[in-house]
């Protein structure tokens, strides 16, 4: 082996890593074009630092390992005595026209407020069992010409994926689940290191009112309907990511 | 003194998106489920505790996983694991691809991802810890650095170490299997 190949060879790992300044990234990218030991070499790396990196993401921590992390680090509100006497002149305010208007519809109201949480709720726990699981996903693809497909003939209903997302989000693929006795569609997406569900499924009352943006316990939730779905997206990302990836969903649904 | 409802808040934000990774983190340092809980609890417990003293806009992830490999070497008696650490020999070696040609790279894809894990499991905990927090976390070399309180040369230097010891575990590995898979036609 030359000089000029050992250098580069000893140069290997930190091109990998991008970790190289810019002059010798290129220059190394260079080399490589031209030197098919090194080029040989430079492919075994990359190997070996994709195999490392899937075989590294074994360990996923259980449900209620997360809740309990969350228990402990949850947010306590804390009074100090300057925010106490002022907020409770409007609260009085407010309880007068509140009680009147909750005696009326607070029952419907509650009723209604409860079924929605549990449904969230249970959509929650689908995505934490499912990215618990060996396997989160039974058709594992990027392409939404793979995944849209692969529910034909399962579920009764159909639903368009966008073609491309916005940067940093990645299709990982898709599973059935069943949720309130009926099948429901459950993609599985990426951002940066957060997985994200999206649910979909038919819904066919259109009196009920959702709360768009739900926090459950550190498990947020956005939801819309649109042409006859309901569709939650779920995750323990901000709220603004998950967002971003329903604004993405509706455009597509759109035919935007 | 507690810290108030809006650090917790601000701490929640920026500690959960982490909790994965430092799971996986720590059961990869304990090779134990219910000691890499233990770590990860105390480490959001210390973090928490010392929040404070976190410099908003400072890297928040290498501060955290800090916390934890520091929790990890104290409870195996730290003061062994420091020294173990300490006297390794730290110079930047070549990348281990040198002494490995085209035929190597088709074993190696041939590699089970069982293999993988036992070749990264067999590494000794400085050189495991790097190659996770370069390879799984995808840590830049200085955010490592600020993690394990080490130079970025020392990063470089390991980081070759380990990739070539798990290299060499792979070849060894697909060396017992090829023999067995002949012994097996020979019978």
């Amino acid at each position: 082996m030359n000089q000029e190949n050992k250098h580069w060879i000893d140069q290997l790992g930190a091109y990998m890593d991008g970790e190289l300044s810019p002059d010798d990234d290129s220059l190394c990218g260079e080399h490589l074009r031209s030197c098919q030991p090194c080029a040989t070499a430079a492919m075994e790396m990359l190997l070996q630092k994709r195999m490392t990196q899937s075989a590294g993401h074994r360990y996923q921590p259980s449900v209620d390992f997360r809740r309990k992390i969350m228990q402990q680090i949850a947010a306590k509100p804390r009074f100090t005595f300057s925010s106490i006497w002022m907020p409770q002149f409007v609260a009085a305010a407010l309880l007068i026209v509140v009680t009147i208007a909750g005696a009326v519809y607070w029952p419907a109201l509650r009723g209604e407020n409860a079924q929605q949480k549990q449904i969230l709720q249970a959509l929650a726990d689908l995505h934490s069992t499912a990215l618990a699981s060996t396997s989160p996903v039974e058709v594992v693809s990027t392409d939404r010409h793979t995944v849209k497909p692969w529910f034909q003939g399962k579920l009764p209903f159909s639903f368009d994926l966008p073609e491309t997302y916005p940067n940093g989000y990645s299709l990982l693929g898709g599973r059935i689940a069943f949720f309130n006795q009926q099948p429901a569609a459950h993609l599985v997406y990426a951002y940066k290191q957060h997985r994200i569900s999206v649910f979909i499924f038919p819904e066919q009352d259109d009196a009920r009112t959702w709360n768009e943006k739900t926090d459950l316990a550190g498990i947020h939730t956005e939801t819309w309907k649109q042409n006859g779905l309901r569709y939650v997206v779920v995750g323990d990302a901000a709220l603004g990511v998950l967002h971003a990836l329903a604004e993405s969903l509706q455009q597509q649904s759109l035919g935007k | 003194m507690s810290p108030s409802g809006n650090t917790e808040r601000e701490f929640e934000e920026l500690a959960m998106p982490h909790f994965d990774s430092l799971y996986n983190f720590a059961r990869w340092l304990a090779r134990d489920r219910e000691e890499a809980e233990d770590l990860v609890q105390e480490a959001y417990a210390k973090a928490l505790k010392g929040f404070a003293s976190f410099t908003p806009g400072t890297n928040f992830r290498a501060w955290i996983f800090r916390i934890l490999r520091n929790a990890f070497l104290t409870s195996r008696t730290g003061l062994a694991a420091r020294m173990t650490t300490a006297l390794e020999d730290e110079e930047i070696t070549p990348a281990a691809a040198v002494e490995t040609q085209t035929p190597e790279s088709l074993l190696l894809s041939r590699s089970s991802h069982e293999a993988v894990h036992l070749a990264i499991e067999g590494l000794p905990v400085h050189y495991r810890e790097v190659l996770l927090l370069s390879d799984v976390e995808e840590m830049r070399y200085q955010e490592i650095a600020e993690t394990l309180d080490i130079p970025v040369g020392t990063v470089m230097s390991r980081l070759n170490r380990a990739r070539k010891s798990v290299r060499q575990a792979l070849s060894s590995s697909l060396a017992v299997e090829r023999t067995a898979t002949s012994a097996g036609r020979e019978k």
